[in-house]
């Protein structure tokens, strides 16, 4: 109990889900609203598909809301949080392998000159910097795409705020050593797959 | 280097761009392994590009689309109470679990056999019925029941009339 009070006390998400445990809809307001993003980060670069990532982050907060009478603040909400997005997206992931034909929005090697998705472009720039950088970050998108899932979660979740390499180690169920190894293998290929860009420089200036 | 080794600048780069105190670090990180130097300039390259990613667009009514898709109270409270079970049940040991699924199976067989005597005691009622009903109706009779049946299906309004005439 001493635990479950410490915990709730260190991480202000936990103690608002305590509070959506008691059927507090405003909590839970307060949790999509930091959440909807990372979230929504994590499974559009796992599904790359933006509109059904978005239906899957809206069922993964549905989730979060139904377990929330089992939710027990032992480990930081968003350990939990990201557990439940990654099972989601791998179920649909699995769904997606044994029906391709369902995706009609995905990627095919035909169209790869083809722009992935829109989308909105806060800065202001010449249309061949916007050329050049919209090319390079499809590369990126698609370079993490193509990681193999462990390693490309445990990237993503290593770029968002406040996940420690122990948090991700939970979410992904694998120790300490092997998450960091995950990353390290990941961001290897990566540099592979990106060398040119990394030397050129290109975006230092954005 | 590898995978094991805890990098600050990576760990901290990738998240934001380093500060004054961290490019200092790095930058005397460097200075006593020169050998590395290209190596981290990489390393804080592919930090840049990936912190540089554009988030995923989000409609602005996405919180209130899950508000909409969230279930009733009631829905959570039945869900709930289901869950309850399944967890007490998940939780039995062999024994209970055994003499639990022996009681559902001995009510089964129960039901059915209920059922069984149910049926043969209908079935067994309505022999008796049949056997109090007479002789039916020779097939003979039956041959002109078209005929007969068309007959009776005469206007009555003519037989009426030639009632009337013969008055």
């Amino acid at each position: 109990m001493i635990g479950v009070v410490m915990s709730a006390n260190s991480d202000p998400d936990a103690a608002l889900m305590l509070r959506v445990k008691q059927g507090d809809v405003a909590a839970f307001e307060e949790l999509v609203e930091k959440y909807q993003q990372p979230v929504m980060n994590l499974l559009s670069r796992s599904l790359g598909d933006p509109a059904e990532a978005e239906d899957l982050a809206q069922n993964v907060f549905v989730q979060v809301f139904k377990s929330a009478r089992r939710y027990r603040p032992t480990a930081k909400f968003s350990t939990w949080l990201f557990t439940i997005a990654r099972n989601l997206c791998l179920n649909e992931l699995r769904r997606r392998s044994r029906h391709p034909a369902d995706s009609l929005d995905a990627t095919f090697p035909d169209n790869e000159d083809q722009p992935q998705r829109q989308v909105q472009d806060s800065g202001v720039c010449l249309p061949t910097d916007a050329l050049m950088h919209g090319e390079l970050e499809r590369l990126i998108e698609q370079s993490l795409a193509e990681l193999p899932e462990t390693q490309r979660t445990a990237i993503l979740l290593f770029r968002e705020e406040e996940m420690s390499y122990e948090e991700i180690a939970q979410v992904l169920g694998t120790s300490l050593s092997a998450t960091k190894s995950l990353i390290h293998r990941g961001r290897e290929t990566l540099k592979l797959k990106l060398k040119p860009y990394l030397q050129s420089g290109i975006w230092h200036n954005r | 280097m590898n995978g094991s080794d805890s990098n600050p600048w990576i760990e901290t780069g990738l998240r934001h761009e380093p500060t004054a105190e961290e490019q200092a670090q790095l930058r005397a990180f460097i200075k006593a392994n020169p050998n590395l130097a290209t190596r981290v300039a990489e390393e804080l390259a592919l930090n840049r590009l990936l912190r540089q990613l554009r988030d995923p667009p989000l409609p602005s009514n996405f919180t209130a689309r899950v508000l909409a898709a969230l279930p009733s109270p009631a829905q959570v409270g039945f869900r709930a109470r289901w869950a309850r079970w399944w967890r007490w049940g998940h939780g039995l040991g062999w024994a209970p679990k055994s003499a639990l699924a022996g009681l559902i199976l001995s009510l089964g067989l129960l039901s059915y056999l209920e059922y069984q005597h149910h049926e043969r005691v209908e079935l067994a009622r309505s022999v008796t019925k049949i056997s109090g009903v007479t002789t039916l109706v020779s097939l003979d009779v039956l041959r002109d029941f078209d005929a007969i049946n068309r007959l009776s299906q005469v206007p009555t309004k003519v037989d009426d009339d030639l009632l009337e005439a013969l008055k």
